[in-house]
Order: C-alpha cells, then structure tokens, then sequence
C-alpha cells in the first residue's frame, strides 16, 4: 500500500460522523438514562431509609436477623439479590451481594480461566465501588478495610488460577488473562492510587513505631496476616498497579519484538 | 450542571467521542452505544459532585475505558462478525475509495496493542497534540510521543506502507 492510499483510507475514518437523526435520538436516550437515574434515586432513598431502621433494630438480635434475612431471601429472593446488586460496602444488602450473588458466580465457574475471569470481574467490581464511594465522600475506614479484603480474596484467586494455567501449558491464555485485567486496572488507576496513598495518610496518623513495625514485617516475613493491617493491604493495592503497569510494558515490549 | 450545559457539551463532542470509538471498534452501532453511554456516566460523575476541568480529555478517558472494557466483553471478534454487527462503509453510501482496504486498516488497527490503539486513534483520526493525548493517557507528553510514534510505525510495518521512517 502506498502512502497516499493509507492517507486517503485514514481520512475517509476522520470524516464518519453521526447523522442528525442518530444525533438527536441519541440525545433523547441519554435523556431517559438520566431520568431514570433520578428515579432510581428517588426509590433507593426510600430502601435506605427502610434498611438504617431495620440493621438498628436487627443488629441487637442475631436470631432475628438470621431469621429475617432467611424470610427476605425466601419470600423475594431474586428481587433482593437484583437490589443487592446496586449495594455499596457499608449498606444493608452489601452481604447479599459478596456472600450469595458472588458466591454463586464464583462456583459457577468450572475451569481455572472462567474462575480467573470471575475474579478479575469482582476486582473491578470493588474498585468501582470504592469509586462511587470516593465521589461521594464515603469511603472511610470500615469501607476501605471491607473493599481491600475482598481485594486481597480476589487477587489471592486470580494468582492462584494464572498460576494453575501457566503450569499447565496455557501460557496464553494465562497471559491474556493477566493482560485485560491489567488493562482494565489502568481504567481505575485513580482510585487504586487513592486507596494506596490515603493509606499513607491513614499510618502517618497513627504512631511513627507502628509505621516501622509494619514495614519492617512486611520485609521480613512473606506470611499472610490474616488481621486487617494498613501495611498489608498497601501491598494488594500495589499489586494491583504492577499488574496494570505491567500490561502496559509488555504491549511495549511486543512493538520492539517487532522492530 | 444544567441541561443546556450538558447539550452544548454534547454537540460539541458527539462526533468526536463516535469518531474515536468508531475508529477502535468498527462498527457504527457498537460506536453509538459506547458513545451513549460515555456521555451518561460522564453526567453521572457530574451529578455525583466529580470535579471535571478538562470535559473532552474526561470523554475521551470514559470512551476508552468503555471501549477496553467491550473488548474484554467480547475478546473474539471475527472480521465476519464484525460485518454483521455493522461495519457498513459501503452502506453508509460515503466515498469508499476501497472497501476491502478501509477494511484491512480496520482490522490492522485493532490488531495494535490497546493503548496503541488508542494513541494512534486520537492522533490520526482527531489530529490531537501529544500533550492533549498524553493528558487523557495519563502519562507524560514524552511518552505518549513515543507511544504515537511507535504505534503508527507499527500500523504502517503491518499494512506495509511506504516511508515507514515519516514521522508525524
């Protein structure tokens, strides 16, 4: 192909546009979207106000809870596990959807590469949820703590079945699979780096032993803790970016193969 | 934000944000769903209180998360699928100089690493300085340089084009 010919093809993709009618309908779905939105909004504050009045009064009785929670799945299942779907660390229906809906999916999924898309989804799935709660000023500690745990699951999981993949000859795949999750980290690289840096921020409030306490575990010791740790959760959050920076490098490093 | 606000952003930019993902997904409808669907989350963000400066570089960041995260939907896409779901030059009724080429620059781009996709999409098709784009990438004018540089050299090595050494 000659130069001018790859030019002329370039510019027939600079001159696609939309037409006025596809402009204009357009225009009238975003609007429903966003009315909807409202609506949304509207009926969820109403669900809150309902779940604050139940968690007050059902967290005094763990029977009565268990024995609620076991009517409500019942009785409408599927509608709590759709409602569930919406919920954010910190609401009511937040253990509806990480402890049933997500465990479903989770065994649902039979080879190692669907258990490892699953868990990528669920990665991305937290770090959109600490997004919402970002933008909306509510991510503080107990959501932070909640959202790393899941993290660090999630994670522990698609180590685990890249590995798993890898040893079994399906470096590709495995390959791939660390590649679109990297790339879809990137997409998020705001609020990992919020998560990693109100970390910081959150250990130089506390005492200055503790920062080198759990500095220096983290240098000795490969053990897992099983106690939430802010050093510790930094490193899930750290992972997290390799991962991304990572995929990025090695797009880089298949152009100089080329070259 | 008001409505006006929001529309006066929306023509600005429809074409563009459309063009863009057009030029990475190929098919016209697909574009127009992830065209659709960047203005909605970027009212979201809006509504929810997110400091915006620069609206087109945020567009762009939405447009191409949306469209990384189509091609983790749908990671085997055939080039017949892609006719099917509307990769339509011809039918547009626009001046195709040749089907079968605009499909090959198609189909070569998309062979490009992601983010090389995206640098070369954003200079090529909307002429944006690498510093608009490095702004929107999220790295440094320096890199996203090397980046456009290296991606556009990569696309012509593929559909072997003459002068692989121009520069843009």
């Amino acid at each position: 192909m000659n130069k001018d010919r790859f030019e002329k093809l370039i510019a027939v993709f600079k001159s696609q546009s939309l037409s006025k009618i596809e402009k204009e309908e357009m225009l009238k779905s975003i609007r429903y979207a966003i009315a909807a939105d409202d609506l949304k909004k509207e009926s969820s504050q109403k669900v809150s106000l309902f779940s604050r009045f139940f968690s007050l009064r059902i967290v005094a009785n763990r029977r009565v809870f268990a024995a609620f929670s076991l009517m409500v799945l019942v009785l409408s299942s599927a509608g709590v596990s759709k409602a569930a779907e919406q919920s954010l660390p910190g609401d009511f229906l937040y253990p509806v959807k990480t402890q049933v809906n997500e465990k479903i999916k989770t065994s649902l999924a039979s080879t190692a590469q669907q258990k490892a898309q699953v868990a990528s989804e669920l990665t991305l799935k937290r770090l959109d949820e600490a997004e919402v709660l970002l933008e909306h000023g509510k991510l503080d500690e107990d959501k932070k703590e909640v959202i790393t745990k899941n993290l660090e699951k999630h994670n522990e999981e698609i180590k685990k079945r890249i590995t798993e993949l890898g040893e079994s000859e399906n470096i590709s795949t495995a390959t791939d699979l660390d590649d679109q999750l990297g790339w879809s980290l990137e997409g998020h690289a705001k609020v990992l780096d919020k998560l990693a840096e109100e970390r910081e921020d959150s250990l130089e409030t506390n005492s200055g032993e503790d920062v080198k306490d759990s500095e220096d575990s983290e240098k000795t010791s490969d053990q897992p803790k099983r106690d939430f740790r802010p050093g510790h959760s930094r490193k899930v959050i750290k992972e997290l970016q390799q991962r991304a920076e990572r995929s990025s490098h090695r797009g880089v490093d298949r152009v100089e193969e080329q070259e | 934000m008001n409505d006006i606000d929001f529309e006066k952003i929306y023509n600005e930019h429809a074409d563009p944000i459309f063009r863009y993902c057009f030029f990475r997904v190929s098919s016209r409808e697909v574009a127009k769903d992830l065209t659709q669907e960047a203005f909605i989350r970027t009212w979201r963000s809006f509504e929810k209180g997110q400091q915006i400066l620069n609206i087109k570089a945020f567009l762009y960041k939405v447009a191409s998360n949306l469209v990384i995260d189509h091609y983790r939907k749908h990671k085997e896409v055939s080039l017949d699928l892609l006719k099917e779901k509307g990769f339509d030059f011809v039918n547009e009724g626009r001046q195709a100089p040749d089907f079968l080429d605009l499909e090959l620059v198609a189909r070569e781009i998309q062979k490009l690493p992601l983010k090389y996709q995206q640098v070369v999409t954003m200079r090529y098709v909307e002429d944006m300085s690498p510093k608009d784009i490095a702004d929107i990438v999220g790295v440094s004018e320096n890199s996203a340089s090397v980046l456009i540089h290296r991606g556009i050299k990569m696309l012509k090595k593929n559909l072997n084009v003459e002068d692989l050494d121009e520069q843009r």
